[in-house]
């Protein structure tokens, strides 16, 4: 909020001796970071890349990126992290949340192979303008880019600029804010010519001022008036009326992803995901885990009418995808998004009006339907199910954005989410850091952020989602190609459809299929318990590399060894019925260690002269305190699971017994805990408030 | 600690499996009391044994929030049952729960980053509670830890000092106003509970118990005001908000 203020302010002010302003403030910006990380072993060089200390046009809008290249020690990640973090919060031209830390050795792997594609497209830019400031240039040792790599680059580079474009578009729908609203044009426009000329001519640029100049000798028409418009624009900072953006562009969008596409061999329509069909596509709209209105449903059927009436069943394939995008939480419901793409080649008009019908007609909460061509389907080929074990296209939901936006210039689907503007004020998440937030989301399905803790929240619902609609995918690619294809709407469908295939009949299916609709609904539930099986199959079927790393735990005993700590102190009487309770379970404990927090009464006699057949061993602390007596419990116990007891307290028979199940069950269960009532023993009125309030209760909290 | 326990009664409690493992606020972080849990040795190992700085209580969230940190799991199984003596004095009850908030705030300055960090009721999140973080809306650092728990308690006791502000100036209209006011919010926050318990239960209990309550939560949130102060952080805390349906 404060830094859109100062951008706001800066952009307004923005020429001499202001400008001076912005200058010392970045220089000594810089200087502190360089001066303060100097200071952390392991940091190998730093790297700038762009904002207006690296000769950026805009003055306070930039930030500032870094890239930092450390050496391959865990630690030395964590401190630089740690160090960086502090710095940023000095000047909110460092993005605390967006660190480039690398190690050398993650460098090199991004360079050879393509799946890290901001990582990658962060080390090319800043091998070719990166300014080095501190340290030895480690870059200039990698070779360059060639041919698949290349172009997966610049397609790559293209789903960032187009999620800026829908971002303009909102805020140049609604928003008054102009300036962002320019600054964002001017990016965009120059960012798409640096795609466009690398793709056409084999010439990379990285410099949005060359951009434009280059672009204004390819184009012409109203792009290039745009054009030109711009390049003056960067002339004159601080007068910045830039002119909106044009339906034109779409044209150029697509020229450009059609330049890149043609020199990528690899792309082709099956990479394009989903499912190649002949005929018919279908739904069942019985055993769904949402609920489509009839009326909902009529609309759905007639649309899929109209396709095949309009198109002559020539649908040509249909991908699925398991977010929603328009309502800015993609995972925590049951979400598909449908997109088919019709043979032949379709105009932007057909595009169009069959999306407006859909849109106007079609208000439905989980299911959506959009009509697409094979090009911007190519551009969708992230969401592919095959590419899950492909190293070449990582997910990324702007993709779908982009689909989004172009399908529909007359802003008939955007105009949904500026609806819940008044309604939900979504707009405003929509596109606020959030919207980059997403991105490691989803990357957590594929394999990378597994290994970064932050991200990952077992049971998360984003993996169930992937893994049902990793299921989704199989169902449909391995139903024949010919005649009707059926497609699952939602997890229940696929989960029915699995148990009667052969080939993904797993028994576990349903009860997993449960605890994730649990898991949906917020309630807590089991569905952690199947995930080793659930990895295990999607390996099985998919054959892909997951990084199970995070998945490594305990073996899972039939048994463990139980060890009960009862710290005391000076109370001898209850500590008795309590040992008692303890040697009249069920699952007898393997060893009690009693801690006497040096107690003044008769604790010794009371607890060696107690023999029913429990195991106890008596250790005396003489430092006060519960948490050091409880220490000294655990110090001298033996046993696999430590469970912790008051002396004050008395165990029901099946105590342990319940204690103990969960850990045989999940080996990455750490606690378990159990639920406290009350006892009334004296019945004063204290005691009852106690048992009325339900004082300490775990499961009513 | 305990206004874990105490804050979230009544709400989505939470049966058998996984509890959920927030991380917008280590307060709001659910954990099991020492009295019942039990821990995998290889997890204590991995995340540290209990904090020593809490002497009397606290331990036990704090070392539910270093898990929920990590990859470690923690389950409620409400099987596992234990019956628990509670103190059978006032005084002693009272003791307990001003030694709660003791610690309460050297956990949260422990897990949470500088900032003034505000919990309060929101029907709408899964948990029943948000927390506003005014460092990560600013962009920019704080200077203190303050942490501000707004509930009920906090908002009717702030109409009483306003009438005791009116009785000082001598203002009586202010001091009508002022409780005026209160006894709405009484009657809003409680007046339901009230009705069911008194009048048609005639449980004439449920006025001590309201005011026995009461009396806790000073205890609790004067408890962990000082020890906050000593350790430079302002808290605000307090216990539940919902009176008791004996």
């Amino acid at each position: 909020m404060l830094k859109k203020l100062i951008q706001n302010f800066a952009v307004k002010i923005n020429f001499p001796p202001f400008v001076w302003v912005y200058q010392a403030y970045y220089a000594a910006v810089l200087k502190i970071i360089i001066e303060s990380l100097k200071k952390q072993p392991g940091i190998m060089a730093i790297y700038l890349i762009a904002g207006m200390a690296a000769g950026d046009s805009v003055y306070g809008l930039s930030d500032i990126d870094l890239i930092i290249i450390i050496d391959d020690n865990k630690e030395t990640k964590a401190r630089v992290a740690g160090a960086y973090k502090k710095l940023s919060r000095l000047s909110p031209l460092l993005k605390g949340d967006e660190m480039g830390i690398y190690g050398i050795e993650d460098v090199r792997r991004s360079y050879g192979q393509t799946d890290l594609y901001l990582k990658y497209k962060f080390f090319t830019e800043c091998k070719k303008r990166g300014k080095l400031l501190y340290g030895r240039d480690i870059l200039r040792q990698f070779n360059e880019l060639e041919g698949i790599q290349r172009n997966e680059f610049i397609l790559g580079q293209l789903a960032f600029i187009w999620s800026l474009f829908l971002k303009n578009f909102l805020i140049g729908g609604r928003i008054q804010n102009k300036l962002m609203r320019n600054y964002i044009c001017y990016k965009l426009t120059s960012d798409t010519c640096k795609a466009f000329i690398s793709a056409r001519n084999n010439q990379e640029l990285f410099s949005r001022k060359e951009a434009l100049e280059y672009a204004g000798q390819y184009l012409n028409g109203p792009l290039k008036i745009h054009i030109d418009k711009i390049k003056a624009l960067s002339k004159k900072r601080f007068n910045m009326d830039v002119p909106r953006l044009l339906a034109d562009t779409y044209d150029f969008y697509l020229r450009t992803v059609q330049a890149a596409i043609e020199q990528m061999p690899c792309i082709d329509e099956s990479a394009a995901g989903g499912k190649e069909i002949d005929k018919e596509v279908s739904f069942d709209f019985e055993n769904l885990d949402f609920i489509i209105s009839d009326a909902n449903k009529a609309k759905i059927n007639a649309l899929l009418a109209l396709i095949r009436e309009k198109y002559k069943n020539c649908i040509r394939s249909v991908l699925v995808c398991p977010f929603d995008l328009l309502h800015n939480n993609p995972l925590d419901e049951e979400h598909i998004s449908i997109f088919i793409v019709p043979q032949g080649q379709l105009t932007l008009e057909a595009i169009t009006e069959f999306n407006g019908i859909i849109e106007s007609s079609l208000s439905a909460q989980h299911l959506y339907l959009y009509m697409v061509t094979r090009d911007m389907a190519i551009s969708l080929n992230r969401l592919d199910a095959g590419q899950i074990h492909s190293a070449l296209f990582p997910l990324q939901w702007m993709d779908i954005s982009v689909l989004l936006y172009l399908s529909s210039p007359s802003s008939v689907l955007l105009g949904r989410p500026l609806e819940y503007d008044r309604k939900k004020k979504l707009v405003k998440n929509y596109f606020s850091e959030r919207l980059l937030d997403w991105v490691p989301k989803h990357e957590v399905l594929v394999r990378k952020s597994i290994s970064d803790p932050k991200f990952i929240r077992w049971p998360t619902i984003e993996f169930q989602v992937f893994f049902w609609h990793a299921l989704r995918l199989k169902l449909l690619t391995n139903s024949g190609s010919t005649g009707k294809t059926f497609i699952p709407l939602s997890s229940r469908q696929v989960c029915r459809q699995c148990r009667k295939s052969a080939d993904f009949n797993f028994p576990w299916l349903e009860e997993f299929h449960n605890e994730y609709q649990k898991n949906l609904n917020g309630l807590s539930s089991y569905s952690r318990a199947y995930f080793p099986q659930a990895i295990a199959a999607l390996k099985k079927i998919y054959n892909f590399e997951f990084d199970s790393s995070e998945l490594e735990a305990d073996p899972l005993k039939k048994k463990m060894i139980i060890s009960v700590v009862i710290p005391t102190f000076n109370r001898a009487k209850i500590l008795e019925e309590a040992l008692t309770s303890l040697a009249a379970q069920t699952r007898i404990p393997d060893e009690v260690v009693v801690v006497d927090n040096n107690s003044s009464d008769n604790t010794k006699e009371v607890v060696e002269s107690f023999n029913h057949g429990l195991k106890i061993k008596y250790v005396l602390e003489p430092t006060q305190g519960t948490s050091t007596a409880r220490n000294t419990g655990i110090k001298n116990a033996s046993g696999d699971i430590i469970v912790f007891f008051d002396d004050d307290c008395v165990a029901d028979k099946e105590w342990l017994h319940y204690l103990e199940q969960p850990f045989l069950g999940d080996p990455f269960i750490g606690v378990v805990g159990g639920e406290i009532f009350a006892c009334r023993v004296k019945g004063t009125l204290v005691e009852d408030y106690c048992i009325a309030d339900a004082l300490l209760r775990v499961g009513i909290r | 600690m305990i206004s874990n326990i105490l804050l979230n009664k009544g709400y989505k409690g939470y049966g058998k499996g996984y509890v959920p493992k927030k991380n917008d606020s280590a307060m709001i972080q659910p954990f099991f009391p020492t009295a019942n849990v039990a821990f995998r040795k290889t997890a204590l190992d991995e995340v540290g044994f209990f904090d020593t700085v809490c002497k009397t209580s606290g331990e036990d969230l704090d070392l539910c929030i270093r898990l929920a940190r990590t990859k470690w799991e923690l389950f409620f199984e409400p099987g596992a049952t234990v019956k628990h003596k509670h103190r059978t004095t006032l005084f002693g009850l009272l003791k307990q729960w001003y030694g709660y908030g003791n610690y309460h705030p050297h956990i949260f300055k422990k897990h949470t980053p500088r900032s003034l960090e505000i919990i309060f009721r929101n029907r709408k999140s899964e948990r029943g509670w948000s927390v506003l973080r005014i460092s990560k809306i600013l962009g920019l650092p704080f200077p203190l830890h303050i942490l501000i728990f707004v509930t009920p308690f906090h908002i009717l006791n702030l109409f009483l000092i306003l009438a005791l502000a009116a009785l000082i100036i001598k203002s009586g209209g202010l001091l009508i106003l002022a409780l005026g006011m209160w006894f709405a919010g009484w009657i809003y926050f409680s007046g339901r509970a009230f009705f069911q318990n008194v009048i048609l239960k005639r449980n004439i209990r449920w006025i001590f118990y309201s005011l026995l309550r009461y009396i806790l939560n000073w205890a609790y949130v004067l408890g962990a005001f000082f020890a906050g102060l000593k350790i430079g952080i302002i808290s605000l805390e307090v216990t539940r908000e919902e009176t008791p349906s004996a």
